[in-house]
């Protein structure tokens, strides 16, 4: 069985984030570990905390997930203990999580998990950001006007730039304003023809999509 | 010194003669103008802290160098400001102020450096922009490697604002108001940076290492805006750039085109890893990778100091530091580049796996 860590602070049942996690775990023999970051280390604050994870378990099972839970006070050695110890996960999971600006110099925060875990560290920010600009439609690549600029590329490297010695005494290297104006115009051109050309390359090598 | 100034070299023919003597110069421009727009697709601005002293390396005089890097930086500041123009990152009235400034400034280095070419030679021409190029991207790659740390040790820190505490005190009227930035600067701040900015850009191709810090730091103005600010205003002082050093003849557009061969391929790669690696290793990594800059051309001073009779070198010396110059430059900018792409690939691996998972998370 896969499991997701969770950790969050406000643990509302209607959040986005616990929606993420439910969504990943759902069909995926998933067990979700849930992490209550509490907002101090009193008996009652951890008793709360407690009981709200109760219900979240609840409403969980009903869904068909196993959940186990987990309160941790507010100290950064015994949160980073608590998340080591869930280990192995295949995805760590933060929502609202309340981490101190003691725990933040004490090396538990969102970026130490990220440096010190093997596994995926994300925030529910992060998903919502990424989500959003999903739903913005990709630029499909126009193959027509791509060869277009691959060839004007191959036209510029292989017969423009071996004629540039020559042109440089006559029109670049000249000292004229003609020559200036003329390094201009090539370089915009240029930049323009090869910079649409060379788009295609974080698609080859799917970085983009 | 009479001597050095009869040796000057013809302009018109140098990159041929490097050319026909060591072909492979011309992968070395192309891999220089490939470390150089990964580097500044990663950081958001420069690549020409390595491409000039590179070329250097390469033979390539100071103002030839430059010359070649100020145009290169025209046609790709050209394609990024389109896209943060779409974002509407760019306050256009605080670039319009700026570069009016900046054009002073570059007109006014390139005929400094013009001028050490002519009377001095490629020797004389290489220490100057050397001696430049240690000044100031000693004291800006030391100022960015304490920023790094200091946000190492403090994830949540900001910028740091002495410098814009400071210029608040020093309200020198007409102050002016920019309405994209929301900040108000002071005008005669404004043209003592813009000229600086200017200068740099024109004697070591690098401005956006003095622009965009001063608009944070000095201004107030937040990053994201400083950034496309910054790319706008590099579009217009590269064309100013690259017509002044054309209408005095320094531009060998076989330079500016193996450059672009390299750097357009780069610039994408980086510009993605910006999305997927940690800011503290981007800034890591701009500091480092400049200051090991200063150093491969504080090796590389010697050599025109031998050549301008200024000091002596035994051969063996004078070949020992040159070598260990071009180790230093391209070695970190082999490392660096290996880094940046390492990351993004890595970093590309673990979101596909969340994917997998049924979330796409960017895993920044």
């Amino acid at each position: 069985m896969k499991r997701i860590i969770f950790i969050d602070s406000t643990w509302d049942i209607n959040s986005q984030a616990l929606q993420y996690a439910l969504k990943a775990a759902k069909g995926t023999d998933t067990e979700i570990a849930c992490v209550f970051l509490a907002a101090d280390d009193s008996t009652e604050t951890i008793g709360k905390a407690g009981a709200t994870l109760d219900s979240v378990r609840e409403n969980f099972s009903s869904e068909g997930i196993g959940i186990s839970s987990h309160v941790v006070a507010p100290d950064a050695e015994a949160f980073m203990t608590k998340i080591n110890g869930l280990m192995p996960a295949s995805l760590v999971l933060i929502g609202d999580a309340a981490f101190t600006n003691e725990m933040k110099k004490a090396g538990a925060s969102v970026e130490a998990l990220k440096d010190k875990l093997t596994c995926p560290v994300t925030t529910a920010d992060s998903i919502h950001a990424a989500h959003s600009e999903k739903a913005a439609p990709a630029k499909k690549t126009n193959w027509f006007v791509w060869v277009l600029y691959a060839i004007g590329s191959a036209l510029m490297y292989g017969v423009f730039f071996p004629k540039i010695e020559s042109l440089n005494e006559k029109l670049f290297m000249s000292g004229t304003v003609l020559g200036g104006i003329s390094i201009m115009a090539v370089v915009a051109i240029h930049a323009w023809i090869w910079g649409n050309t060379t788009t295609i390359l974080p698609k080859l090598f799917r970085l983009e999509k | 010194m009479q001597d050095v100034a009869v040796q000057a070299i013809d302009k018109l023919n140098v990159v041929s003669q490097i050319f026909e003597t060591t072909p492979l110069t011309m992968f070395g421009v192309i891999l220089l103008g490939f470390m150089g727009g990964t580097l500044s697709g990663f950081i958001g601005s420069g690549g020409a802290f390595l491409m000039t002293p590179g070329m250097m390396n390469l033979g390539v005089p100071g103002v030839m160098a430059v010359a070649a890097n100020i145009t290169h930086k025209f046609g790709k500041a050209m394609m990024g400001s389109k896209k943060h123009g779409e974002l509407g990152h760019v306050d256009r009235k605080l670039g319009i102020y700026l570069l009016i400034t900046a054009c002073v400034g570059i007109y006014a280095a390139v005929v400094v450096n013009g001028y050490f070419f002519e009377k001095l030679g490629k020797a004389g021409s290489g220490l100057y922009v050397s001696a430049f190029f240690v000044l100031t991207l000693s004291i800006i790659g030391y100022s960015l490697l304490m920023d790094a740390l200091r946000t190492r040790k403090d994830p949540d820190a900001g910028p740091s604002d002495k410098l814009l505490n400071m210029s608040k005190k020093f309200q020198l009227k007409p102050m002016i108001h920019f309405k994209v930035a929301d900040v108000k600067v002071s005008f005669l701040v404004l043209l003592v940076i813009g000229f600086f900015v200017g200068y740099m850009a024109g004697t070591i191709g690098v401005g956006g290492f003095i622009g965009v810090p001063a608009m944070i730091y000095v201004f107030g103005v937040p990053t994201v805006v400083a950034a496309g600010t910054e790319l706008f205003l590099a579009m217009f002082m590269g064309a100013w750039g690259a017509f002044n050093y054309g209408l005095q003849g320094y531009v060998d557009l076989r330079l500016t085109l193996l450059l672009y061969a390299g750097s357009l391929v780069g610039i994408y790669f980086g510009a993605i890893g910006t999305h997927l690696v940690k800011e503290l290793y981007i800034r890591l990594v701009t500091a480092i990778l400049i200051l090991l800059c200063v150093v491969s051309r504080m090796l590389a001073i010697p050599e025109y100091m031998v050549q301008l009779n200024i000091v002596a070198l035994s051969d063996r010396s004078a070949a020992m530091f040159e070598l260990g110059s071009k180790i230093f430059l391209f070695g970190s900018g082999i490392v660096a580049t290996f880094l940046i792409l390492l990351w993004t690939f890595q970093a590309k691996a673990k979101e596909d796996k969340s994917a997998k998972l049924g979330l796409s998370p960017s895993l920044k």
